[in-house]
């Protein structure tokens, strides 16, 4: 294979009444990195299925090396070693990491029983030969999301795909994950495999990318060399017109106020192995304050988002909301305390995919949707289509959730949780993972609003950039402790942030001692 | 996903025409006069006033059960005690009938119905129970606690509540007064089709318009999502069993005040399943249980029709219903793929956490 092109490809959604793809186009020579760059509902991933066979084009053509083909479906497209690794992982949790990665071509004996020693060694030695280092026998529910990512690549690898397409493979990566799929991507170039990346930070197609094709409302903006465009021009190209704007807050937080969130001295211990996975954890929120958490992932992060959720209780140590004890997750009265929560996972947890978008919208206050216990489906749908004007959601109140892209899902969750009236306090767990830039001004717009009105926003994130862009406070998390604790001042830098998540500094200057002492 | 619910309507269309066609292709086989076995099994269940109306009669139980059946799958919990619970609610609608003094008939037929649906609702709410509080896997329990249903009602009816003035294994009738009036004689079509095509009805507004069916179904798509939206989903396993239960219950009481007018040992003979093969077609749609009900019950009328009136023997007639039973579960099966799927991927994000 020496070339693939993709032209005039239209595609439909009846289901949104959108163009996902108009007169889209895709030109990939044989070992580059291609970056395909545009906002969330620019139709990168919709183009990106079509090459994988997973979605069929209304009309256009795909050529490999000048001949024209049609793929009726995935296999079809691996046939010809195309292969891709979706945004949300298709590991299966049950399996073993080498069973992953076999999985579908597994060594068999006899031609009917699976070997599976066979399939140990045999991804084994896939993960040698390229480089990755994970344990084969481990299983994936074990794995961490990086490792998750090494299982889908490695699982195109061992067949012998060409052509390997990754959907947003760093949104849920921590810098030093980014690191390692980065140079991971730059070995499997050397091997001769061309790789295509959907993306929307600009910043990694500078650093990875040869080429780069942008794609905006579904069409084809261009396709440059990486080197010779700026990060502007990209922008530009991206958004049609604006830009990113500054946005730490200029008025001083207000300091006053008795503290909506208490966290005293909070554990967690892990279920078997007694790890403490959370230590002695002390913080407090006030109204009007945004406080940041950050902390790369296995740090504690997750831990504090179920606890916050009221999911998990605490081995010891205590959680108040306004003095009195924290109530049940989601308890019905929760929505009455006025608490907010936009979890991580928001496939899972935060959205039913096989439900429509009003059905989503209307599931937390069904009180209100279902007077007298039945529906009344004019409120729902007016609320719906109200929240989809509000947020530009790229929807009808009909659709079905799993026909939105990632962003657009996000933005349904934060409509209707951020709702009014204002929560008193609002847990907001990565808001802007995998949403392009004008979506996260957007949702940091809402966010900037919210605090103005008083509410108590904690902020979990693993992106610094987020942290220092909202957060009036800082607190960084490091193997469940309280590394450091600060205030988003001047002193407050990428590089400070990112060496006490490391570990690396033994944070003599006393803003940056743990636990409560400036609570 | 939507691309399949587009495809769903032609798969279901290739189900139908594949169902009979080996419903011919078998009686092609084994009758000696294909065209007399082809008028029975196809046409002649139609042309009889009491074939026909014996055909909508059977139609009654599988609208009422296939809606046990849907309520459960939907908040993908799995009843498949139907015929236990159709069996006990016959025998407590009989009893409850056979012991009220004589006085309104529609208090009678009001009372013998509601302790059916107790008895029904009891049976599957254990299983729920059993779930929610000890996680025990509900498919099993509620085909095992149902299997003892069947053996002590088997007991009950053949032993104390036997009709002493009977040689057969059932109890005392029901006075004719009781049961539901027939309309379409000389079959045994009564009222109770219009019982069936309302709780049809009902069921589709509960499904989809009260907080109750949301929940429900929320609980179904996505336990983890519902937990999220402060729904109790123990609550979502304890009443999807205990309502599924308590319709079957009710649907053996239909039968009883329809049709039979008395219990007698193996009464539900496999209700309880055709009603999940009905619920499938229907793809848990209340509204579509009744031309679902009216195609199942088309081609049992039609197998019964052909096992009645030509040499073919009742093993072929059984193998064309499995066959059929088998496609329509194959139909399926895409479906049953999606509760699995649903079930792993809940397994992996709350499991070891809660």
């Amino acid at each position: 294979m020496k070339s693939i092109s993709l032209e005039k490809i239209d595609k439909f959604f009846s289901s949104s009444g959108t163009w996902a793809n108009r007169k889209a186009e895709l030109h990939l020579s044989a070992g580059e990195i291609h970056a395909v760059i545009g906002e969330n509902g620019a139709g990168k991933t919709t183009l990106m299925r079509i090459l994988a066979g997973l979605t069929k084009p209304d009309s256009g053509s795909i050529a490999i090396d000048g001949r024209a083909v049609s793929f009726r479906s995935a296999s079809d497209a691996s046939r010809f070693g195309i292969g891709m690794v979706h945004q949300h992982f298709m590991t299966i949790p049950g399996f073993s990491a080498a069973e992953n990665i076999v999985f579908g071509g597994e060594p068999r004996r006899c031609g009917i029983f699976i070997d599976r020693k066979a399939c140990v060694d045999a991804a084994a030695k896939a993960i040698a030969r390229f480089g990755f280092s994970i344990d084969p026998e481990k299983p994936a529910d074990e794995l961490t999301v990086g490792e998750r990512q090494q299982v889908e690549i490695l699982r195109l690898l061992y067949r012998d795909c060409e052509v390997l397409i990754l959907d947003e493979p760093t949104s849920v990566l921590t810098e030093q994950e980014i690191r390692s799929l980065f140079s991971t991507l730059r070995g499997l170039k050397e091997e001769g495999k061309t790789i295509v990346i959907i993306t929307h930070k600009i910043r990694e197609v500078k650093e990875i990318a040869d080429t780069v094709t942008v794609m905006r409302d579904g069409e084809t903006v261009g396709e440059f060399p990486a080197s010779a465009v700026s990060e502007q021009d990209l922008s530009g190209m991206m958004m049609g017109s604006g830009s990113l704007r500054e946005h730490r807050p200029r008025f001083p937080a207000a300091t006053g106020g008795e503290p909506v969130l208490e966290l005293e001295n909070l554990s967690l211990q892990a279920r078997h192995h007694g790890v403490a996975l959370l230590d002695g954890l002390s913080l407090a929120v006030r109204p009007g304050e945004i406080r940041g958490l950050c902390a790369l992932s296995g740090n504690g992060l997750t831990e504090l988002e179920d606890l916050l959720a009221g999911i998990v209780k605490p081995s010891s140590g205590r959680l108040r909301f306004f003095g009195a004890p924290y109530p049940r997750f989601r308890s019905a009265p929760w929505r009455f305390h006025g608490i907010a929560y936009v979890p991580s996972d928001r496939m899972r947890r935060g959205s039913c995919d096989s439900r429509t978008v009003t059905e989503n919208f209307i599931a937390l206050d069904r009180a209100a949707f279902f007077p007298r216990g039945i529906l009344d489906g004019e409120a729902a749908r007016k609320a719906a289509s109200a929240a989809i004007r509000d947020f530009s959601i790229k929807a009808g109140p009909e659709s079905l959730v799993e026909e939105l892209s990632g962003g657009n899902i996000q933005k349904m969750i934060l409509a209707r949780e951020l709702s009014d009236p204002p929560p008193a306090l609002c847990i907001l767990c990565e808001p802007t993972w995998g949403l392009d830039r004008a979506s996260a001004e957007f949702v940091y717009d809402r966010i900037l609003a919210l605090r103005e009105k008083g509410s108590a926003i904690v902020l979990l994130s693993s992106d610094i950039d987020e942290i220092l862009t909202l957060s009036d406070r800082i607190a960084v998390l490091r193997k469940g402790r309280l590394a450091g604790s600060l205030p988003n001042g001047p002193e407050a830098t990428r590089e400070g942030l990112g060496s006490l998540m490391l570990g690396l500094s033994a944070s003599p200057s006393p803003l940056a001692i743990g636990g409560g002492s400036n609570e | 996903m939507s691309k399949a619910s587009r495809g769903r309507g032609g798969v279901l269309l290739f189900t139908i025409a594949a169902a009979l066609a080996s419903a011919c292709l078998l009686l092609y086989l084994f009758s000696d006069s294909f065209a007399d076995s082809l008028f029975l099994f196809f046409v002649a269940p139609l042309t009889n006033r009491y074939y026909l109306g014996n055909l909508v009669s059977s139609m009654v139980p599988l609208i009422v059960a296939g809606m046990g059946v849907a309520f459960a799958f939907e908040s993908r919990n799995f009843n498949l005690g139907g015929e236990g619970q159709i069996y006990g609610g016959a025998l407590v609608a009989t009893l409850v009938a056979l012991n009220l003094p004589e006085g309104s008939t529609f208090v009678v037929q009001l009372l013998s119905c509601s302790a059916a649906a107790a008895a029904g609702g009891l049976i599957g709410g254990l299983s729920g129970t059993l779930k929610r509080r000890l996680g025990v896997d509900e498919l099993i329990s509620s085909f095992l606690i149902s299997s003892l249903a069947v053996l002590l009602v088997d007991f009950l009816v053949t032993g104390p509540f036997q009709d002493p003035a009977s040689n057969f294994q059932t109890t005392r009738a029901i006075a004719a007064s009781a049961a539901f009036p027939k309309i379409f004689p000389p079959s045994s079509l009564s009222t109770g089709l219009i019982i069936g095509l309302l709780a049809s009805l009902a069921g589709k507004a509960v499904m989809d318009r009260t907080r109750f069916g949301f929940e429900l179904r929320l609980c179904g798509a996505n336990r983890e999502f519902a937990r999220y939206a402060g729904i109790d989903s123990g609550i979502y396993t304890l009443l999807p069993m205990a309502l599924s239960g308590a319709l079957h219950g009710l649907a053996g009481a239909l039968m009883v005040f329809g049709s039979y007018y008395k219990v007698m040992r193996g009464f539900s003979s496999g209700i309880g399943w055709s009603a999940i093969a009905v619920s499938l077609i229907a793809r848990n749609n209340p509204l579509a249980l009744i031309p679902a009900a009216a195609f199942y019950a088309y081609l049992d009328s039609g197998s019964k029709s052909v096992m009645l009136g030509s040499d073919v023997s009742s093993e072929i007639v059984a193998i064309v219903q499995a066959v059929i039973f088998l496609l329509i579960t194959a139909t399926a099966l895409p479906f049953a793929e999606r509760l699995k799927m649903a079930g792993l991927t809940r397994v992996s994000s709350i499991g070891g956490k809660r």
